[in-house]
């Protein structure tokens, strides 16, 4: 197995990618998202194993001086290899036609590889592919790892569309496909990735925002959760006990545009599977109104938290469920105060709520930061990884 | 927004200079001064900022040919990908960014983008409202990035970048050698663009010019003597 590093994206493959399989990070022009590549290359090398780097476009010291920029810096030793711009213009010199062009590469990384045996390749592909055609470049590298049993990871600059990146990932054998594309919702500085195909489990095809921090690292953001529910049922409890950096409900700011509210939040709340999540309460706002309406817009995911005490309470918080249901945003449900006596029974909770099996329900007492932060970490499971929707 | 002067008198005269959102190739024989005039053209005055993409000259000899006050220093931004193929560890700068080289369109893609974020801090840090960002951007040149990779490639590349400048209003222009090219690589490359300077050399004259300045709406400026003396552009009468 081999770490991508990034913690949200390893959670959500299963740890990690297995050895031999194929990987495809396609980027959209514009997107900071080379991280992702460098960060595999980072841990690959950090767990001993040989690694091969193809580098077309440039030299290997300009590429390892580009990696020392960002916190994925690694060292030139004897287990990393880099084919750079200088084999490519030798083989572009000694060939003519794309077929000895195909030929000359694949004698060069078999002699690479009676040297060293490899466990990973990193290629970034677009030059070859420009070269000698796309199919053949990819084929050629797709093949040559699976005869040697080599992970393979691939960056491709993708100037067209999604469909071309299906039909790229339908003519060859990627285990993992992730599209690395621009912006998040109305958010600014925010792009976000998507795993599009994975063999080895089973993934919904769903955005995941990120940011690149200010050191060049990438971090996964679930910039918008929403805590509602219905009054008095401990939202503000819950917010207030898994806060790592509590801000007050008047900084949130109720009138403030999406954009505004991420960016006054600049800074994290919460952190849970790699993610940096932001919680969004709604302040005094427990009737169904345009204000709820406005707070649900482009959440992630919601958390809907009732009073398990209260029957009455449930009923009348079951509006503002019907919306989000009806925005058909990922949503958790947590029944508070479990520690009060008169506790409403789950099949009860259901039936009033018209809730599916599928519908992750826990008790909690808000005033618990373990159960309250299990309740956050059912909610990005259901985000990142269940493909069903309600 | 208003149109973008271009420091030529008849064109700005005729047609208030380069309307926001254009695309404009530049198509010069060699030896024209076509970098010079694309200088001339690309020049952010005091309101507007420019971003060179080059992959002719190096920054050091941009940010010359610009040569803006020092006080002005923050209106250039450039993507310079040839100075790390001889100095690699090079590190960006707040307004120089390099790439790999040429080829390197991932990296001149992102760079762009950093480059464009870098405009917006400068413009809030200044108090001016969103949204009135002019930027021009000169690319010089694309006879040279189609030196490395192929014509369908730069078309869907620069497809997108121009489509980018359109967005947020500015203007592109595009440095593009008139000898070293074919019909279908013009033909192609047009098709990114609504306008056209074209360039030529007098005959009688080689230190005069002619260029004539044709939009894709029809409105065109034809025939405008000039010769440069340093890096003033001086028309004829
Ligand atoms: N016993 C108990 N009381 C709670 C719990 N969570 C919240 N409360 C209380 O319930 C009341 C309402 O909580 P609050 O967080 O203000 O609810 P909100 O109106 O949804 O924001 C407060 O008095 C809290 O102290 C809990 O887990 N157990
Ligand atoms: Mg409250």
């Amino acid at each position: 197995m081999i770490y991508t590093g990034i913690t949200a994206l390893d959670e959500m493959i299963g740890g990690g990618v297995p050895a031999g399989k194929r990987v495809l990070f396609s980027l959209a022009p514009g997107v900071d998202g080379q991280q992702f590549m460098f960060s595999t290359l980072n841990c690959a090398h950090r767990m001993g194993k040989r690694c091969l780097v193809i580098v077309p476009y440039t030299s290997a010291e300009a590429f390892l001086s580009d990696l020392s920029t960002t916190p994925y810096g690694v060292e030139h030793d004897n287990r990393m290899i880099i084919l750079d711009t200088n084999t490519f213009e030798e083989i572009e010199a000694r060939s003519r036609t794309p077929e000895e062009k195909f030929a000359a590469w694949e004698t060069r990384i078999d002699a690479v590889y009676e040297r060293t045996s490899l466990d990973a390749v990193f290629l970034y592909c677009n030059r070859l592919c420009d070269d000698i055609g796309t199919e053949k470049a990819l084929s050629l590298f797709t093949e040559w790892c699976m005869r040697r049993g080599a992970t393979l990871f691939v960056e491709y600059l993708n100037l067209y569309d999604e469909k071309h990146l299906d039909a790229l990932t339908a003519s060859n054998p990627f285990d993992l496909v992730i599209s690395i594309g621009e912006g998040y919702g109305n958010l600014l500085f925010v792009n976000h990735f998507k795993v599009r195909h994975v063999t080895w489990t089973s993934l919904p095809v769903r955005e995941i925002p990120y940011v690149i921090r200010e050191d060049g690292s990438v971090s996964p953001q679930i910039p918008k959760i929403v805590v509602t529910g219905p009054v008095d049922a401990g939202k503000t409890t819950f917010i207030q006990t898994v806060s790592e950096n509590w801000v007050s409900s008047d900084r949130i700011g109720i009138s403030g545009s999406p954009t505004t509210v991420a960016m006054d939040f600049g800074h994290p709340l919460v952190s849970c599977r790699g993610f940096e999540i932001t919680l969004v309460g709604t302040p005094g706002q427990e009737h169904f109104g345009p204000i709820i309406n406005h707070l649900l817009t482009n959440a992630t995911g919601v958390i809907f938290i009732v009073d398990g005490t209260s029957v009455e309470s449930l009923c009348r918080g079951m509006e503002i469920l019907e919306t989000v249901r009806q925005m058909g945003v990922p949503f958790v449900i947590a029944v508070n105060k479990r520690e009060m006596p008169g506790q409403l029974s789950d099949a009860t909770l259901r039936t009033i709520m018209r809730l599916s099996e599928r519908t992750p329900l826990s008790h909690i007492s808000a005033l618990n930061r373990e159960e309250a932060m299990g309740v956050i970490d059912a909610l990005i499971v259901l985000i990142t990884r269940e493909t069903f929707m309600e | 927004m208003d149109p973008f002067k271009t420091g030529i008198r008849k064109i700005d005269e005729k047609m208030g200079g380069i309307l926001p959102g254009s695309n404009v190739l530049l198509l010069a024989p060699p030896f024209a001064d076509a970098e010079r005039l694309a200088v001339h053209l690309a020049q952010p005055g005091n309101s507007d900022y420019t971003i060179v993409l080059s992959a002719d000259q190096d920054a050091q000899e941009i940010a010359m040919d610009f040569g803006l006050p020092e006080s002005e220093g923050h209106r250039l931004w450039i993507i310079d990908c040839i100075t790390k193929t001889m100095v690699p560890t090079i590190p960006d700068g707040e307004q120089v960014k390099y790439v790999g080289s040429p080829v390197d369109l991932t990296g001149i893609g992102i760079k762009f983008t950093k480059i464009l974020n870098g405009i917006q801090r400068t413009e809030a840090a200044r108090n001016n409202l969103p949204g009135t960002l002019r930027i021009r951007v000169c690319v010089n040149s694309l006879s040279s990035f189609l030196i490395y990779t192929r014509l369908e490639v730069i078309y869907r590349f620069f497809h997108i970048l121009s489509a980018r400048i359109r967005r947020v209003n500015g203007i592109g222009i595009y440095i593009l050698n008139s000898e070293g090219v074919d019909e279908k690589t013009i033909s192609t490359l047009k098709q990114l663009m609504n306008g056209m300077i074209e360039v030529k050399v007098d005959a009688a004259d080689p230190t005069v010019r002619d260029l004539c300045y044709q939009m894709t709406n029809g409105e065109s400026v034809p025939s405008i003597r000039y010769r440069f003396s340093g890096n003033d552009l001086a028309e004829e009468p």
